[in-house]
């Protein structure tokens, strides 16, 4: 039986290699489209506004167009380049934010308990009914166009998904003697929370926290879609598909396809990161 | 959280590519659905001989809020409203005036216009028409309560009165060369007294009803669904037009996509203005036609207190317009270029004055160097200049996207702001609405061919005149054209007025679409114009 046993481990820890293949594909890609945002001033071969009408919609390998021009003659390589930025940094701001406020109301409810408990967490769980998209689309419709508004609404919906797991989280560790040896030590209630609990549920966060960027990353696309995100004519990923649709009609798809193909390995990218973060906590809590 | 959103955009993405591959051939430059050159027109084509029992229309601009002909001065509602409700008067297809429920005009004195009435006329109720419904017809328009846009034609009226049994008597305090074009107009359609008054506000709604003496009366009307007109067999012109097509559904799909669908896949017979991207999808469908029309798409001014309140910015804002870009790319030849608000289409009278005043005027072209200099030169050139567009048009999103870069490469500061259909629709109702807009894209139509019409809309006081705009020489000139009854000599006042306007720049020409009609191939008999609007145009409709 021992015998057996150690026959399987290898297997085993080779398919646990797999899945670092997975990860480290999914880290790569997301540096390489971070680094063409970043860099896109000194990568993007064409200013990403520069119109020539008699240049539209020129398919991908166009001399001086590696991946075609959209309706408006622009260089849809450049585009995403540039896209990729506000793309990318809107759901960052929503997730900080979710982040902050999520944890802070997470903390709250659980070390607090009682009545501050059953306050916050109804009060999640009302936020959570409301769909996200909605509430961002309404705080669009009274501010206009622009990106500000929709990553605080958004911000506000996706509190409840951190501050429920934080919550959860803590009252596990709450329960946990080092919380109790810390008192005895005489810390205090905040520094108990802040200085030993919150690093250990970090993991966590970092899970979640990327599961909520890849749907940041749609919601605020879709925004876009809908003529209620970026103002003309700044380029994110979500208006490029929106002003793509006709190019689609005349059967010229690379303009929308290019960054609709960016969204969808972006999502897939973070929600694998976020994946093998969450069964790697998952796995060091079981041991 | 909802992981069947990333799914979703697996899907759609995933449903790009075979979309793309069952839409137009190819792509690039070269696959510009209608090419670069001037497409064909059509001023006529086969009568039908064979009736259709029903045909399914669509009115791309979405479902009518109202069937009253009051309200026929937007493209969803005139669709319907052309074939329910007539005139005094209709126009031909050369835009002459040609009897419909008047039979004869007298003008007896540049003041008096006498209006005999066809006998024998009954609604779709069978009750006769009478010059007390007439005259109803024609002061419930005045009425300002009604707010109907059609209230226009009554700046110089004196009084309307019934001198007959079938007659009545229009008398202005002003000579009005505008008048007689009107009487072909909605502002002049006929409805029953008795049922108007009965319906209340509720005449020409879904709940209320209707009651003229067209080619077709009010069937069904589900909201939100769809309006089912049906031939009206007791048409006082059906002996000798009688309606080839037994039944019009009107369907309201907007989305340009699912237009090019259903259109191609014969689920919807027809509609005016097929979406543009479809247009190479259809040709090989159906009759997808063409035909110079009354319309000009321009840069309106909105406010004379900005940026653009200097000539030298308006100028430049010209001059970084990529005319033939937008001919070629963004209206893929169907559209002509434009030297002034009115375009050769409307020259409804002395040709060649209209057109010696025409050619006079500058050719537009791009010229960023020259947009450049008059930028350099101006204080304001700096300041922000906001221009609107309706998102809704494709062709208006392109060509504000192109001329907000354009402006930028010159010096100039234009920030673009694009508008829902409801935000833009505002623009011409509300001055809050305006307030922030320096500018704006539009594209307009004149009722008939007639330039002092759309001229007239930018006199000192006039509503329509939003930036404010005045000059006493065009002022004079647009005056003198309204009261001018010989053709020539109005052609005259014309030149002047749209020579002043040219140089001011209060509006800056862009080009002038042709107009579009698709229907599929078992059809014939409607040719595209811009009197579709306001002529029973599913009465010219049957089968080959």
């Amino acid at each position: 039986m021992t015998l057996a046993v150690a026959k399987l481990r290898p297997g085993r820890l080779r398919l646990r290699r797999r899945h670092p293949a997975a990860v480290v594909a999914s880290a790569g890609f997301l540096v390489v489209v971070a680094l063409a945002g970043l860099l896109a001033p000194l990568l993007a071969p064409h200013d990403p506004d520069t119109t020539s009408l008699l240049n539209s919609l020129a398919p991908p390998g166009t001399e001086g167009h590696l991946l075609g021009t959209d309706s408006t003659g622009r260089d849809v390589l450049s585009r995403v380049m540039y896209g990729a930025r506000l793309s990318l940094l809107a759901p960052l701001g929503v997730v900080a934010l979710s982040l902050v406020l999520g944890t802070a109301l997470g903390l709250l409810a659980a070390r607090a308990g009682g009545w501050a408990d059953a306050v916050i967490s109804r009060g999640m769980d009302v936020v959570f009914a409301f769909p996200g998209l909605l509430l961002a689309i309404l705080a669009s419709a009274v501010t206009g166009p622009g990106l500000t508004a929709p990553v605080c609404a958004l911000a506000v919906a996706y509190t409840p998904f951190i501050g429920r797991i934080v919550r959860s989280a803590a009252v596990q560790e709450g329960a946990r003697p080092y919380l109790e040896a810390s008192r005895v030590l005489g810390y205090g209630e905040v520094s108990v929370t802040l200085r030993h609990l919150l690093p250990n549920i970090l993991p966590v966060l970092v899970a979640q926290s990327a599961l909520a960027f890849g749907y940041a990353l749609v919601d605020l696309a879709s925004l876009s879609y809908l003529g209620l995100g970026v103002r003309p004519p700044a380029a994110d990923w979500g208006s490029m598909i929106s002003q793509a649709q006709s190019a689609i009609l005349q059967g010229s798809p690379w303009s929308g396809l290019v960054p609709g193909v960016a969204v969808l390995l972006t999502v897939i990218a973070v929600n694998v990161l976020g994946g093998h973060l969450g069964g790697t906590i998952a796995r060091k809590q079981d041991t | 959280m909802h992981r069947s959103r990333l799914t979703a955009v697996a899907a759609v993405l995933a449903g790009l590519v075979p979309l793309a591959a069952c839409s137009g051939s190819g792509g690039g430059k070269g696959a510009d659905p209608a090419g670069t050159a001037p497409v064909p027109v059509t001023t006529a084509v086969p009568a039908p001989t064979s009736e259709v029992a029903s045909i399914t229309w669509n009115i791309p601009s979405g479902e009518p809020p109202v069937l009253d002909p009051a309200a026929s001065s937007i493209e969803p509602v005139s669709t319907v409203v052309a074939n329910l409700c007539e005139s005094l008067f209709t126009f031909g297809p050369g835009y002459e005036r040609l009897p419909a429920l008047a039979t004869d005009l007298a003008h007896p004195d540049p003041l008096t216009y006498v209006v005999k009435l066809r006998e024998g006329v009954r609604f779709w109720n069978g009750d006769p028409v009478t010059a007390d419904d007439v005259l109803y017809s024609i002061q419930r328009i005045l009425n300002p309560a009604l707010g109907s846009a059609w209230i226009g034609w009554s700046a110089h009226l004196r009084d309307v009165r019934v001198t007959g049994a079938h007659e009545i008597t229009i008398r202005l305090r002003k000579a009005d060369v505008l008048v007689p074009n009107f009487l072909a107009t909605p502002a002049f359609s006929v409805v029953q007294k008795k049922y108007a008054e009965r319906a209340g506000k509720a005449f020409g709604t879904a709940q209320g009803g209707l009651m003229c003496t067209g080619a077709y009366k009010l069937g069904t009307w589900a909201q939100g669904q769809r309006i089912t007109i049906e031939r009206n067999d007791g048409w006082w012109n059906a002996e000798t037009a009688k309606p080839k097509v037994g039944k019009v559904d009107f369907t309201f799909v907007t989305d340009p996509a699912a237009q090019a669908a259903a259109l191609a896949s014969g689920d919807v017979d027809g509609q005016f203005t097929a979406p543009r991207a479809a247009h190479a999808q259809l040709a090989g469908k159906g009759n997808l036609l063409f035909n110079t029309g009354l319309g000009a798409t321009f840069l309106a001014v909105l406010k004379q207190d900005g940026a653009l309140g200097d000539p030298a910015v308006r100028a430049a804002l010209q001059k970084v317009i990529d005319y033939r870009g937008i001919l070629e790319s963004v209206y893929g030849g169907t559209a002509q270029p434009l030297r002034s608000l009115v375009p050769p289409g409307a020259w409804g009278y002395a040709p060649e004055a209209l057109k010696a005043g025409y050619d006079a005027l500058p050719e537009p072209a791009q010229d960023l160097d020259g947009a450049k200099k008059l930028a350099a030169g101006s204080a304001k050139a700096k300041e922000k200049i906001v221009l609107a567009y309706a998102t809704s048009s494709e062709e208006e999103t392109r060509i504000a996207t192109a001329i907000g870069d354009s402006a930028a490469q010159a010096g100039l500061n234009v920030e673009l702001r694009p508008l829902n259909p409801q935000q833009y629709g505002g623009i011409f109702s509300s001055a809050e609405a305006r307030a922030e807009l320096d500018a704006f894209i539009v594209t307009g139509y004149l009722d008939f061919p007639e330039p002092v019409a759309y001229y007239s809309y930018f006199t000192t006081g006039n509503f329509y005149n939003f930036a404010g705009y005045r000059n006493t020489d065009y002022d004079k000139a647009v005056a003198a054209a309204q009261g001018e009854e010989d053709p020539v000599k109005r052609a005259g006042h014309v030149v002047k007025a749209q020579a002043v306007m040219a140089a001011d720049l209060v509006n800056i020409p862009i080009a002038t679409q042709y107009v579009n009609v698709y229907y599929g191939s078992k059809l014939t008999g409607l040719a595209p114009s811009h009197r579709d609007v306001y002529t029973p145009w599913a009465a010219s409709l049957g089968g080959k």
